[in-house]
């Protein structure tokens, strides 16, 4: 089953959601989810540009599973091809760096970084890999939603076998945000139930620097003390989202590219509003 | 959770005067939740016709079919409706009562209900892994 059928199937956490709830801005998330305030404003460029990456390294993959051996050119050449597509899908799109063609450029070489840092010995398992789990607490009550999600890839090496997710970022990622990263245990949790064991999550980051991009592997393990963290971390979500306790993160990063400062700003004002735009 | 309780009586005279014999049958189910009014209603037309040809056979003396309960649902892949999430988690939470490892339950429902997963199970299917649950719970008791 794809991710968008189990999605649509039933009521469920994603990584996505909890980390846009719990760890980004609370009031974001219902705006988007919860009240389903329409967004406004442009799509940010990061977003498209994550979209068409991934699409890349997708076609990569694939090849990589079937044997099959791809020039540098080709994959230059599908990218700008799949970032076009997808700047026409998404519409008003904000490259806040620059335009349209400096994006596709950067594109060009973050792919071709990822081309060239590929392991020839590594072999890839699994593509887009969807999944749906219990969410069990360390008291082992399972909570009523699961756990939905999908992993980019899977590999395996010298009979260890790795959950791949592909990133591009600007900066280079820290110890702590891979040793706590909520993403790592969503991953493992959902593959490690319903492919088979697997020995670690990898974050395969290509970074934007200004010289040339750089390729990094962040490689992170979990266990089921994570996995019953993460259970309790969407009881919490739970609780939040019974409660309405939904807040600003005056303070975050995600303020800058948010589609819901309208709403924001006038919330703590008339939140009934909100309510009856959603309604 | 929806919890549909039927039973079909049905009386008749006895073998000797004065005398009647009752048959009865009763069965309860739990039903997946968001069931539109439409579909609770023929779920409860089925349960009770289904219940009221039971009855009726056992006073012609004809056995009901056994065969035609728990293992053909068990069987066949589902295409329709899955299991809820309230039959999900009753079916976990049953299990670790009993001292069933999710190892283990995953392959009851691999090799019995020939589903990849517990959220791969259809409605039924779901009813029917419950139920074995439950009598596994009883027998352990």
């Amino acid at each position: 089953m794809t991710l968008m059928q189990l999605k649509d199937e039933r009521a469920h956490w994603s990584y996505s959601s909890l980390n846009g709830l719990l760890g980004v801005c609370s009031l974001q998330w219902a705006f988007e989810r919860y009240w389903q305030v329409p967004p406004s404003g442009k799509v940010p460029g990061a977003l498209t540009f994550g979209s068409a990456y991934h699409r890349a390294q997708e076609y990569l993959a694939t090849a990589r599973m079937e044997n099959r051996q791809i020039n540098e050119k080709d994959l230059r050449e599908l990218f700008d091809t799949v970032f076009h597509r997808q700047v026409e899908e998404d519409g008003d799109v904000d490259f806040a760096d620059g335009d349209i063609e400096s994006a596709a450029s950067q594109g060009r070489d973050v792919i071709a970084c990822a081309l060239a840092n590929t392991d020839p010995e590594e072999r890839v398992l699994a593509i887009n890999h969807a999944f749906c789990v219990p969410l069990t607490k360390a008291d082992g009550t399972t909570l009523v939603k699961p756990l939905i999600g999908e992993a980019d890839c899977i590999v395996e090496k010298a009979g260890k076998r790795t959950v791949v997710d592909w990133k591009t970022s600007g900066t280079r990622y820290s110890d702590q945000k891979i040793r706590t990263s909520l993403q790592a245990s969503a991953m493992l949790l959902g593959v490690n139930r319903t492919f088979g064991a697997v020995d670690a999550f990898a974050f395969d980051v290509v970074v934007k620097l200004k010289k040339a991009p750089a390729f990094e592997r962040y490689v992170t393990t979990r266990g089921e003390n994570d996995f019953a963290r993460l259970a309790a971390l969407a009881a919490a979500a739970d609780r939040i989202v019974a409660a309405e306790a939904f807040a600003p993160n005056d303070t975050g990063f995600a303020c800058a590219g948010c589609r819901y400062k309208a709403a924001c700003k006038t919330w703590h004002c008339d939140q009934a509003r909100v309510v009856s735009v959603a309604a | 959770m929806i919890k549909l309780v039927c039973s079909y009586s049905r009386k008749g005279p006895g073998d000797e005067e004065y005398s009647s014999r009752q048959y009865h049958a009763g069965l309860e189910m739990e039903l997946p939740e968001g069931l539109t009014q439409g579909q609770l209603d023929a779920k409860v037309h089925e349960t009770f016709g289904r219940l009221r040809d039971v009855v009726e056979q056992e006073l012609q003396g004809k056995p009901a079919p056994v065969a035609d309960t728990v293992a053909p649902t068990a069987n066949r892949k589902e295409t329709g409706r899955k299991i809820s999430n309230a039959q999900a988690k009753f079916a976990l939470d049953l299990a670790r009562r009993n001292g069933v490892t999710m190892a283990v339950l995953e392959q009851i429902i691999s090799t019995e209900f020939h589903a990849d997963g517990l959220y791969d199970l259809g409605a039924s299917q779901a009813s029917a892994l419950i139920d074995r649950l439950k009598t596994e719970h009883r027998k352990a008791a």
